[in-house]
């Protein structure tokens, strides 16, 4: 165990995916670091290698990918570790949250069975009974309404923020130090949005979780994360702290994502395109 | 839900009427006169007309059918005078050419095609499910590229040429097998056993392959399955993921599908009962055509609607049964 | 097409006699080994008859290729245009059409073809088989191409072609037809391999083609009795059906697999 209280630490994490006879990387070289119960905001566009990042975290990637680099989460060295090992800290220490819940939760079985299937999995000699008292509370827990009503329910029956509120407390009922959120607002309505994000920060700061939150929306964590990490290409191009990061953008790459945002005070013809990847974009705006 | 088995069972019994119409429309139109053929080369008129009395024939058409119907419900009588013939409650006709009860013809005969379709469903689903499964582990490897090429010979191979392929080589040259003999299931098990393998195995081998392909297909889609994923994140052991998360919903539509094919299977065992000799309903339709029985010949085909019919009805309420979204979604 | 041609070649008809070629002290057994195989007759005789196998398989699969051709060509016509009626129009037609398909659809269609078939009077079996195959073929691919008509009607093409004012039917002909042409031709190519087994398993339980006319289904059902004797009999145009058939579900296949990769349906 190390002194300090880092949780997570990524040191020159490269993944790459064979494309014919070459090996393309969609992470290179990525160094992050997190604190006990802190939140970090990874902020790219699709393609960015984010996703990866976080697959590669919860040792989820396909087998093809190859990782090199060390991935330690609380003094344990996640790359080249074995699959019962990883096992045994994925859905229990580490839990995830994903983009797009309907596609996320199986149809076939009630949010009660899919919320406890981590518990249950984790912890020995559970009983049906336990298993979906757990669940009901961690529905709570996530403010679902009638509880131990709709733990009986299947996930059809719920709308889009119902079912990633079950998706978070299906992430929760382990309490897990960490959470990855993976574009978890992305499939939802705008007001939707807001109440979901406001959720995650409550229940990071009751459970005393890390959060890690991707996302390609800068309004996303500039609502919730302390520190922001922005990714290109599957390199970092920016770090630092969501104020220094949002008063001084360095990258230019940031500064055009900032300015894609649009803030109430904006006028229409003000609102500027990200330019593409890869194009040289000095001072080129496309209007 | 009640409200949903109600319009099925309601919507079932229209087809079936509606299947009972048609066919008989088509044998009054078509067929020829019934009372002719029974009577024979030297017939009297006299003779023609009190057959086509007893039958019934000389009747219109919207009356035969009415009658056939009342016959079906609650039986009727064929003939009058001395020769009275009684036909109980699911009467569906009486067989000039062999002077029988439709209905009794066809009960007689029903166990041994029900013996001949159960083992074919079993062997087809057992390998479709055990090949798919392979191919989808193994995808893109050798066995699924192999089994992919016995799936197309098995689609493509007439069943009638598989059975003469199959008794030719396993029975009258290699003697694997025996030649078939007609024993009961009590009296030589292990005998009645081997005169169902190539029956079995010819009727299966189609829907063998078909059910191959739609497995491993559905096994890999439901692998990619995002579910599947959350399940993986969530730490559960493989054999885990795979038995509640990806065989599941990558099953339940092969065995919609079994199910339906079940139900009409008659029309499948009629080939492969003519071809090794096996005395079920298959065979009475083959026999019937031959002879041109036209009253038995449009019992069967009533009897495999009928299968068919049920079958759909029973299978969609099996499926909201397993399918959690079908169920709610209908009862809303 | 070329039967005439390819009779003519190997010296037989299919319907000359060579009783040279039987043994009648067999009980007209080939004479010979392998069915009777020389080079005058080279894939043997029929038991009994003496007919030439070869020249019999080659016009065996005219008649076979015309049925299950002409019965796809009725179908694809039958299954798209209902297809589209039911699709691009909806409301009452819809509902119409789709009973009537789904009371097809339920049809025992095997069992009942034989049975209206055996009710038919024999002379000009090849068109009553054409029609009575397609009678209960259409409603497969009629259903596909209403499904698509549906989804395709709503999108943003065929929007713009009615707001131009585009006639209905230069909608239809113009807009919707050929974004169907991918998916009918491969239920074309699925189609016709199924009618050959088809016709080939009518004519087998003798219901289909009526003898002296040739056809491999026939040919096989005539050489149940002979099978342990004189297995070549049945082993040719067996084999013949059996690679035909292949060849078109292979096509088929394949085709599928270039029009629509991600689709395993």
């Amino acid at each position: 165990m190390i002194a300090d209280e880092t949780l997570l630490r990524v040191r020159d994490l490269t993944v790459s995916f064979p494309v014919g006879r070459r090996d393309v990387p969609v992470v290179q070289g990525l160094d992050l670091e997190l604190g006990k119960g802190r939140t970090l905001g990874i902020v790219g566009e699709s393609g960015s290698g984010k996703s990866m990042t976080s697959l590669a975290v919860m040792g989820l990637l396909p087998p093809r990918a190859a990782v090199t680099g060390s991935i330690v989460f609380d003094g344990t060295e996640l790359v080249g570790a074995g699959e019962r090992r990883l096992r045994s800290i994925r859905g229990d220490r580490i839990a995830m949250v994903f983009q797009d819940p309907l596609s996320c939760l199986n149809p076939y079985y009630t949010v009660g069975t899919q919320i406890a299937e981590a518990y249950r999995s984790h912890r020995t000699g559970v009983s049906r009974r336990q298993a979906r008292k757990v669940a009901v509370e961690a529905m709570e827990r996530v403010h679902i309404r009638h509880a131990a009503r709709r733990v009986d329910e299947y996930p059809h029956q719920f709308s889009g923020g119902m079912r990633q509120r079950v998706m978070i407390a299906m992430a929760l009922c382990t309490d897990p130090e960490l959470i990855i959120a993976d574009e978890p607002t992305t499939a939802l309505d705008v007001t939707v949005q807001a109440q979901i994000l406001d959720l995650l920060e409550e229940v990071r700061q009751e459970s005393g979780a890390a959060l890690v939150l991707i996302t390609h929306d800068l309004a996303v964590v500039s609502r919730v994360a302390e520190e922001i990490v922005v990714m290109r290409s599957g390199v970092v191009v920016e770090r630092g702290t969501a104020r220094e990061v949002f008063s001084d953008p360095r990258h230019e790459y940031t500064r055009a994502l900032l300015d894609a945002v649009p803030r109430i005070d904006d006028r229409i013809e003000d609102l500027r395109a990200v330019p593409r990847a890869g194009r040289t974009t000095s001072g080129s705006v496309v209007r | 839900m009640t409200r949903f088995v109600a319009s099925r069972l309601l919507g079932m019994v229209v087809v079936l009427f509606l299947v009972c119409l048609f066919t008989f429309l088509v044998f009054f139109a078509l067929s020829p006169d019934p009372a002719v053929q029974i009577c024979g080369k030297n017939c009297s008129p006299d003779r023609i007309d009190q057959i086509r009395g007893n039958l019934g024939l000389d009747q219109p058409f919207l009356t035969q059918f009415t009658q056939f119907l009342a016959g079906l419900v609650a039986g009727r009588e064929y003939g009058g005078g001395t020769s009275v013939v009684e036909c109980a409650a699911p009467c569906l006709g009486y067989s000039y050419q062999t002077a029988q009860l439709v209905t009794d013809m066809i009960v007689q005969r029903l166990p041994v095609t029900v013996v001949v379709a159960v083992g074919a469903a079993v062997l087809w689903l057992l390998a479709g499910v055990v090949g798919g499964l392979l191919s989808a582990v193994r995808e893109g490897r050798f066995a699924d590229r192999f089994i992919a090429s016995l799936t197309l010979g098995g689609m493509s191979v007439p069943n009638y040429v598989l059975a003469l392929v199959l008794q030719y080589l396993l029975v009258v040259k290699l003697r694997v097998l025996p030649f078939p003999q007609a024993v009961s299931f009590t009296a030589d098990p292990g005998q009645w056993f081997l005169n169902f393998i190539l029956p079995w195995t010819v009727l299966a081998a189609g829907y063998a392959a078909t059910y191959t392909r739609l497995t491993r297909a559905n096994v890999i889609d439901t692998l990619g399955e995002n579910f599947v994923r959350t399940a993986r994140a969530k730490g559960l052991r493989p054999s885990l993921v795979w038995r509640r998360h990806a065989l599941r919903p990558a099953l339940t539509p092969v065995m919609t599908l079994a199910g339906m094919d079940f139900a009409g299977l008659l029309g499948g065992a009629l080939i492969t009962e003519t071809v090794f000799g096996i005395n079920g309903v298959g065979k009475l339709a083959a026999d019937s055509i031959t002879s041109n029985d036209q009253p038995v010949i449009m019992a069967v085909t009533l009897l495999a609607a009928f299968f068919v019919v049920v079958g759909n009805v029973v299978v969609d309420l099996a499926y909201s049964a397993v399918d959690p979204r079908v169920r709610v979604g209908v009862a809303a | 097409m070329f039967a005439p041609l390819i009779v003519r070649v190997s010296g037989w008809g299919p319907y000359e006699f060579d009783q040279s070629a039987v043994d009648p002290d067999l009980g007209g057994m080939p004479a010979g080994p392998w069915g009777g195989v020389s080079s005058e007759h080279w894939l043997g005789v029929e038991p009994g008859s003496g007919r030439d196998i070869f020249a019999r398989i080659v016009y065996g699969a005219r008649v076979s290729m015309l049925i299950a051709l002409s019965a796809t060509l009725l179908t694809t016509v039958l299954g798209v245009v209902f297809g589209l009626l039911a699709g691009y129009f909806g409301g009452r037609t819809d509902t119409v059409i789709s009973r009537v398909m789904e009371f097809l659809m339920a049809f025992p269609a095997l069992i009942f073809m034989i049975a209206v078939l055996s009710a038919l009077p024999a002379e000009n079996r090849a068109l009553l088989l054409v029609v009575v195959i397609s009678a209960f073929g259409w409603p497969y691919l009629a259903r596909i191409v209403r499904g698509q008509t549906m989804s395709l009607r709503e999108r943003e093409f065929v929007e713009a072609a009615r707001a131009s004012g585009a006639s209905r039917a230069r909608i239809v002909f113009t807009e919707i037809l050929p974004n169907l042409r991918s998916t009918v031709l491969v239920m074309v190519t699925m189609a016709v391999p199924g009618y050959v087994g088809t016709e080939a398993g009518l004519s087998f339980l003798g219901v289909g083609v009526v003898p002296p006319t040739p056809s491999w289904g026939q040919m096989i059902a005539s050489s149940v009795q002979w099978y342990s004797v004189v297995p070549t009999y049945f082993l040719f145009p067996g084999a013949c059906l059996f690679l035909l058939v292949l060849s078109f579900t292979v096509l088929g296949d394949r085709l599928r697999a270039a029009v629509d990769p991600g689709g395993r349906s």
